[in-house]
């Protein structure tokens, strides 16, 4: 999916009983609208951003007529709201359409501190956007996400440099991460650390990103060398995206699996 | 307050811009400002330009329901995000060619002269 976004009457003719926009983001400031209504609204299963918000008409809500909400992997909306084409939000003069967008703040200039733009190289993994829009009542509703999972094994990673993979991670509550270098001569520096993304000019000397390290870079031996790490919100805390950092280009199996649930 | 070479940029600068306006209680006047110089660059029947202007919308919504001076910090927040995020579509778009260097340019210079000149 990309811009100009596929629109919902379509599925409404066709007799779909909901509307899915399932996308990896473009960019930072992705917004969809739809112009029809919907009986209940939850996040999608494969939704890598956990925080999505929805505006919608309404006629109480002055000035603007622009009421907002904002629904999770804990908490859908369940109730009919209408696209208002006829009305128009106030004071811009435009449709009634409903409006969805991640609340999430995604980054992809983020660099990591330490980052050498002339010796290292980043990679990102667009957030998935997923929401559910149904078009008629369903008998049950669960908003929980699937359990994700990342798998990379080979990487372009710069001479005498650092390649840093960065995974969305919004609202999980449990990783579990397997690393094995299987490089038959060569030892790997594998580091992890998870990022909050901040608003910020990330050219400048002093981007305004929250880090922290959950495995400091260290060397792991080639042939077999592994580190497995456990990240849970009740004791790392809870984070945007997770920032590995690797030196070779493997092969070094890389297995990263993330829960809604806080597994204990 | 700085002003910005392109849409990302101004982006990355939308916090820092808007908290000068927000401490001398001008945040509400500076957002009307913008919306209302900006939401006609981006016709209703320009349907590949929506992304933008639903985030015009969004901003002059914000506009309206804040309150003059200054106000929680809250209204800050929510500010800078939508700026940001509208930054950012535009950005995008105008790359893509969902929108015209024009309007990109267009929408630069206001983001420039209401939200980033003191």
């Amino acid at each position: 999916m990309s811009f100009p976004q596929p629109q919902p009457t379509p599925y409404v003719v066709n007799n779909y009983q909901f509307f899915d926009i399932n996308t990896p983001l473009s960019c930072p400031g992705d917004i969809y609208e739809s112009n029809q209504g919907g009986h209940m609204f939850c996040v999608g299963p494969q939704s890598d951003i956990a925080n999505i918000n929805m505006a919608y008409f309404d006629d109480q809500a002055a000035p603007s007529l622009l009421r907002q909400t904002t629904i999770s992997p804990t908490r859908s909306f369940v109730g009919e709201i209408y696209a208002r084409n006829e009305s128009r939000y106030a004071p811009a003069d435009r449709p009634g359409v409903i409006l969805y967008w991640p609340a999430d703040i995604y980054d992809p200039n983020f660099r990591p501190r330490g980052f050498s733009t002339d010796d290292d190289s980043i990679e990102f993994v667009a957030p998935q956007f997923n929401v559910i829009q149904y078009f008629a009542p369903v008998s049950s509703l669960v908003p929980q996400r699937i359990d994700k999972e990342f798998t990379f094994q080979n990487y372009i990673v710069p001479t005498g440099g650092v390649l840093y993979l960065v995974i969305p991670y919004y609202g999980r509550k449990y990783c579990y991460i397997n690393f094995t270098n299987r490089n038959a001569t060569s030892a790997n520096t594998f580091g992890i650390s998870a990022v909050n993304y901040a608003i910020t000019q990330d050219d400048g000397s002093n981007p305004y990103h929250q880090q922290t390290t959950i495995h400091a870079p260290a060397s792991v031996s080639a042939n077999g060398g592994t580190v497995t790490q456990i990240v849970k919100a009740g004791t790392q805390g809870m984070f945007d995206a997770l920032v590995f950092s690797l030196t070779q280009s493997g092969p070094a199996p890389l297995r990263i699996t993330m829960s809604d649930q806080d597994a204990s | 307050m700085t002003t910005a070479a392109t849409l990302a940029i101004a982006a990355g600068q939308a916090f820092d811009n808007l908290q000068v306006r927000y401490v001398i209680g001008s945040l509400k006047l500076v957002l009307q400002n913008f919306w209302s110089a900006t939401i006609d660059l981006f016709p209703q029947s320009d349907a590949n330009s929506h992304p933008v202007s639903n985030w015009i919308v969004i901003i002059a919504a914000q506009a309206a329901s804040i309150s003059t001076g200054v106000g929680p910090l809250q209204d800050l927040t929510a500010a800078a995000t939508a700026v940001y995020k509208l930054c950012w579509m535009a950005s995008f778009l105008q790359g893509t060619g969902g929108i015209t260097n024009t309007q990109a340019l267009a929408l630069l210079g206001a983001y420039n002269s209401i939200i980033a000149v003191p």
